[in-house]
């Protein structure tokens, strides 16, 4: 039982980072759900703000981490194009567009999920400066937190696309 | 004695130190740079589908094709759009439905613009 470097960088990029990515997701957003006046002391507000903020910016950094490596170490060993006569097996993006059956899986899987999982980034980084620039402030700002709050669901969205098309296309045609 | 009353926190000071106003305005221009970072993201995507040249354009790198411009061109359009913002908004307060309404048309928009099925249709 050994892995290649290719699958080694892929598990980096879908699984270790990606669940840390769910973990900062989901403590970011129990804080920010429950930051509240009236819920929580002024003491307790402080103490919640510093794992807000590692919530929040780790989300962010973890999404960076996420879609560069994708981007800029996967990928291309994804998209390389087969010399002639070569293995497809070597080649998953030739290898699905070789087959009737499987070709949506890049036409529409892979396509959609190498654009949209730059989302997630984009939209993390605003939420961690907005949370750290209001910081406790939020807890009396209802429009600002849900709208923050909105921003950051969508930014877990956008990278529960990548992630569950990530895992399927890399199950029908797995980067070696 | 002394320590136990340099350890009591006075609550005037605390709601002082977490609750002073602040202008949204920075909020308010990171939340629409990102919101417009996203639409680009998709404006490129479609432009990319539609046009051989842009696409071509946008290769900013072999290994990783046109996506390496269209993401790159998206980063840098944040970053600028985000700054420009920040500047214009740094002491304004904004009403907070009008930034609702814009970022969901533009979140909405933006995905759209990199739906497939969306820019397959103007594929040359």
């Amino acid at each position: 039982m050994e892995l290649s470097n290719r699958e080694a960088w892929t598990i980096v990029h879908g699984m270790t980072v990606g669940a840390l990515f769910l973990v900062a997701f989901a403590g970011g957003m129990a804080e920010l759900w429950s930051l509240r006046d009236g819920l929580v002391t002024l003491g307790g507000i402080k103490d919640k703000l510093w794992r807000l903020y590692v919530g929040v910016w780790g989300m962010a950094i973890v999404a960076w981490v996420t879609v560069v490596t994708g981007t800029y170490v996967v990928y291309p060993w994804y998209r390389a194009a087969p010399p002639k006569g070569a293995d497809l097996a070597n080649y998953p993006r030739s290898l699905l567009l070789a087959d009737p059956n499987k070709d949506l899986w890049h036409k529409f899987g892979m396509e959609w999920k190498e654009h949209i999982a730059w989302a997630a980034p984009i939209l993390a980084t605003a939420v961690a400066f907005v949370v750290t620039y209001y910081g406790a402030r939020l807890a009396r700002d209802n429009k600002m937190r849900w709208l923050i709050m909105a921003m950051f669901v969508a930014a877990f969205a956008a990278a529960a696309v990548a992630g569950v098309f990530g895992a399927l296309i890399n199950k029908a045609a797995p980067v070696r | 004695m002394s320590e136990t009353a340099s350890s009591v926190v006075n609550p005037a000071a605390l709601e002082a130190e977490l609750f002073s106003p602040r202008p949204n305005g920075p909020a308010v221009a990171a939340i629409l740079a990102g919101a417009i970072g996203v639409f680009i993201l998709g404006l490129n995507t479609f432009l990319a589908a539609a046009a051989v040249g842009v696409s071509k354009w946008f290769n900013f790198q072999n290994r990783v094709g046109p996506l390496s411009g269209k993401t790159t061109m998206t980063g840098v359009a944040w970053l600028v759009i985000w700054g420009l913002l920040s500047a214009v908004l740094w002491r304004r307060n904004v009403r907070l439905e009008w930034v609702w309404a814009i970022v969901i048309i533009l979140l909405v928009v933006g995905n759209l613009l990199m739906f497939p099925p969306i820019f397959d249709r103007v594929e040359p």
